[in-house]
């Protein structure tokens, strides 16, 4: 993947047979990510789901895929989460009043590494409601 | 002095023995973890941290990101039920049912996983651009020609693989047999 801004949301381009940012992508999908770098802080992120399937994937610094997480696992409109590092998470006050269930809290192994937020597209109709939904997205600093 | 060179000898040839096992496990992939069900393999577990030694290195050498297990679950096909590599100068006929998922897409790739150009534009299908029969099952047609029906062109390409992704599904790590996860066969049919 080529150099990309850190801590925000980028659109890749759709693979087409002569041009694909990596290979095996699935061209059924709007595909954006987000290259984060927890060092100094936790990220929010969130993402509008869209019409059909949305699946946002987070990748260490080596591509390893340690969570994945859809639409309907998130049950709500909006998949919004936490992403930190297990040091930042152990740092967190403990007299917060925020139950588990209410924030969704995603541990990366690695400081820097890569978020994959997929639009499915079932028909070439619904590409752009996909693309506006990915558009959507947020990743930042808290 | 000969015993020297006997030796080296020897390491050499276990050197060179190892490496070549290595890279031919790198290049032609192994089974090692996988889930194989008919022509069709998917390795669950390279979506998860689990994901073994030699699954990261062809994942590495590949460039390709894994699906994460959360995500879906992606199956591969090379060859046809009968073992033969798939060839984009023949018709293939994918018929059946595919395992439970919210959505799954069907692609074909060249063996280095680039998409295919072809007279139409077509790469793949998803589950709901399938035209299916009244029992919910499919037929798609693999081949160089346009065919009534699902028709996925191959453009002609000589060697060519193609990815079954489940999306939202409950295969995965403790999926076992064709029970639990019904793939389409793959036949050939006739050749140019």
């Amino acid at each position: 993947m080529p150099a990309s801004p850190v801590n925000s949301v980028i659109p890749v381009p759709t693979p087409t047979p002569e041009k694909a940012v990596m290979p095996f992508m699935d061209p059924a999908f709007a595909v954006s990510v987000c290259r984060y770098d927890l060092s100094r802080g936790p990220l929010k992120f969130s993402v509008p789901i869209s019409q059909a399937y949305t699946s946002v994937s987070f990748y260490t610094r080596t591509d390893v895929a340690y969570y994945a997480i859809n639409d309907r696992a998130a049950g709500r409109r909006v998949i919004e989460l936490d992403l930190m590092t297990a040091a930042q998470r152990a740092e967190l006050p403990e007299n917060e009043d925020i139950t588990a269930a209410d924030r969704l809290i995603v541990a990366s192994p690695t400081t820097t590494g890569l978020i994959m937020i997929r639009a499915l597209v079932p028909e070439t109709g619904w590409l752009q409601a996909a693309r506006n939904a990915l558009a959507a997205a947020q990743c930042r600093p808290q | 002095m000969r015993l020297l060179f006997g030796t080296v000898f020897a390491l050499a040839i276990a050197a060179a023995i190892g490496l070549g096992a290595t890279w031919i496990a790198l290049t032609r992939g192994t089974a090692y973890g996988g889930v194989t069900i008919g022509a069709w393999t998917a390795w669950p577990k390279n979506g998860t941290p689990g994901i073994d030694p030699y699954a990261r290195a062809m994942v590495a050498r590949t460039g390709e990101l894994p699906v994460g297990s959360g995500d879906g679950v992606a199956f591969f096909a090379r060859t046809d039920d009968a073992g033969q590599p798939l060839d984009g100068r023949c018709d293939v006929l994918l018929s059946g049912i595919t395992p439970q998922a919210r959505f799954w897409t069907l692609t074909l790739y060249d063996p280095e996983g680039r998409l295919v150009a072809n007279l139409v534009q077509r790469q793949g299908f998803t589950s709901q651009e399938i035209i299916r029969k009244a029992d919910g099952s499919f037929d798609v047609t693999v081949g160089p020609r346009a065919r009534p029906g699902n028709w996925l062109p191959t453009g002609g390409v000589e060697k060519y693989l193609l990815a079954l992704r489940l999306y939202d599904t409950p295969i995965g790590m403790a999926t076992r047999t064709g029970r639990d996860a019904p793939m389409p066969s793959i036949v050939k049919r006739a050749c140019l």
